[in-house]
């Protein structure tokens, strides 16, 4: 399809500096858009625009903590300052933590919902009057299949992509009379440079229905059409990529 | 080079509505497609207005008829490798008014020939090693449907259908799934008064086009979608969100 799919769109994807963040900010660039790459790690974000302009694709970076209203506003501002608009917001940025019902503290509990709800939640306030006034956007959440299943080795990461879920059907409520549309993807297993590290993609691959995991830019596919104007639709929904593990599991 | 260049694709009620406008996008993004539809005069003027496109008159409700289009199919173009199963009914009537045989030709139509299609393509695309597979399904199956009962159990039926299908065929790498429209502005929905009466009550705030709808068949049905199997995405402008 079109490479300039995205021509003249700023697209903003949270943790982007690595992982499938970073593949769904490199495939923006490549089909026209500028990448907007949010980072904690600012300098790995300043690092990871780097390497798209070197490709001759346009990215700009910013470092935040999406915990933290005050960073997001100055990102966004700054943002818009340097690239006059912005048309898509991916939340993408997340915690993947270890973590069992006994050995739970309360301090890692707050921190997972910090980072993976009451993040999304004030990124998307944040923009949504820039979005309304130009009656456009796009915005994709990534939840995880572990949204919608018991999860003993991470309750509180389940929890709060459960969250997320009920989260981007309000915003998407809300929303969808101004022309902006939120949804969801929720992958399943993704071969990451850190999950090719892990000791449960392998297995996890195993038991998925089509036999191996996803590359991170396979899983980018299903978030640019979800951004892009060939979803004119669709609001409110959280589509599962997982490869058929969650229809094999449900 | 074009998205769909060298695939084949298979609509079937492909001749008008949400059908069409698939089978033009698939055309235009590069497909060969067979229009199949029981009205043999219609399919073939719908062929008429697209490039790279034939036409089958196929009852969808019989075996033999499926198998023999089928057939045709692999034999002028030597493999099939997207079905797109979009023919269907929606006769209004109320559960009083439903007779036996209104029931039994709305699983006939809407579920069975599903099953009927989607297994007659299924050792093909499972020889070529690749498939795509896409179910036009309905917001109704997930809804109480006082209106229209046996065509809302007919396509939740379709639900798990897609899912079995999908399992049976994912080691294949041929991918099953599901698109549930909300309410589409089809030359025959148009002027209709539960169209009209819908529309405030969408958070879009209008119904979709066929060529709305078309797009998300068309990503289900591309190479792009390569790990999402025996899901059924809804769009439906967010009137509702499960």
């Amino acid at each position: 399809m079109s490479e300039t799919e995205f021509d003249g769109q700023v697209a903003v994807v949270t943790g982007a500096a690595g992982g499938i963040g970073f593949a769904i900010a490199k495939l923006f660039a490549e089909r026209g858009a500028t990448a907007s790459i949010w980072d904690i790690d600012g300098e790995a974000a300043a690092a990871a625009a780097k390497r798209l302009k070197e490709m001759g694709l346009k990215a700009h970076s910013q470092g935040l903590d999406v915990t933290d209203e005050g960073q997001i506003f100055a990102a966004r501002d700054a943002t818009l300052a340097d690239c006059g608009q912005i048309d898509i917001l991916v939340n993408n940025a997340g915690l993947y933590p270890e973590g069992t019902i006994q050995d739970m503290t309360r301090e890692a509990w707050d921190r997972v919902f910090a980072v993976n709800v009451t993040g999304p939640f004030f990124l998307m306030r944040a923009l949504m009057e820039h979005m309304k006034a130009r009656k456009y956007g796009r915005m994709v959440n990534i939840v995880t299949v572990d949204a919608y299943m018991a999860k003993q080795t991470k309750p509180h990461y389940a929890a709060s992509k459960a969250a997320l879920l009920s989260v981007l059907k309000t915003y998407a409520i809300e929303l969808a009379p101004h022309g902006i549309l939120v949804n969801g993807v929720s992958p399943g297993a993704v071969a990451t440079e850190r999950a090719k590290q892990s000791d449960w993609l392998e297995p996890h691959s195993k038991k998925t229905p089509v036999g191996y995991a996803a590359e991170p830019e396979q899983m980018a596919e299903y978030i640019l059409f979800l951004a892009s104007k060939r979803n004119m639709f669709m609001a409110g929904e959280c589509i599962i990529a997982s490869g058929g593990f969650y229809v094999s599991s449900s | 080079m074009s998205e769909f260049e060298g695939r084949v694709a298979v609509v079937t009620g492909g001749a008008s509505g949400i059908g069409f406008a698939i089978s033009k996008l698939l055309t235009e993004r590069g497909a060969t497609v067979s229009i199949w539809d029981l009205d043999d005069t219609a399919a073939g003027d719908a062929a008429g207005r697209l490039d790279r496109a034939g036409h089958a008159a196929v009852d969808v409700t019989d075996e033999g008829a499926i198998l023999a289009a089928r057939d045709r199919v692999l034999a002028d173009h030597g493999r099939c490798d997207i079905l797109i199963n979009n023919a269907g009914i929606y006769p209004h009537a109320t559960l009083r008014e439903i007779t036996v045989e209104a029931w039994d030709q709305m699983f006939d139509v809407d579920s069975k020939s599903v099953f009927l299609a989607t297994r007659a393509f299924m050792d093909p695309m499972i020889e070529q090693r690749y498939g795509r597979v896409v179910t036009i399904v309905s917001e109704d199956a997930y809804m109480a449907k006082p209106s229209i009962a046996h065509y809302a159990a007919a396509k939740a039926s379709l639900l798990s259908l897609i899912k079995t299908f999908a399992l049976e065929l994912a080691p294949h790498q041929v991918l099953c799934n599901g698109l549930a429209p909300g309410p589409v502005a089809t030359e025959r929905a148009k002027g209709q008064a539960w169209l009209a009466e819908r529309i405030p009550k969408i958070p879009v705030l209008r119904a979709a086009e066929p060529e709305d709808m078309a797009e998300y068949a068309v990503f289900l049905a591309s190479d792009r979608n390569r790990f999402m199997t025996g899901e059924t995405i809804i769009a439906n402008g967010g009137y509702l969100m499960v």
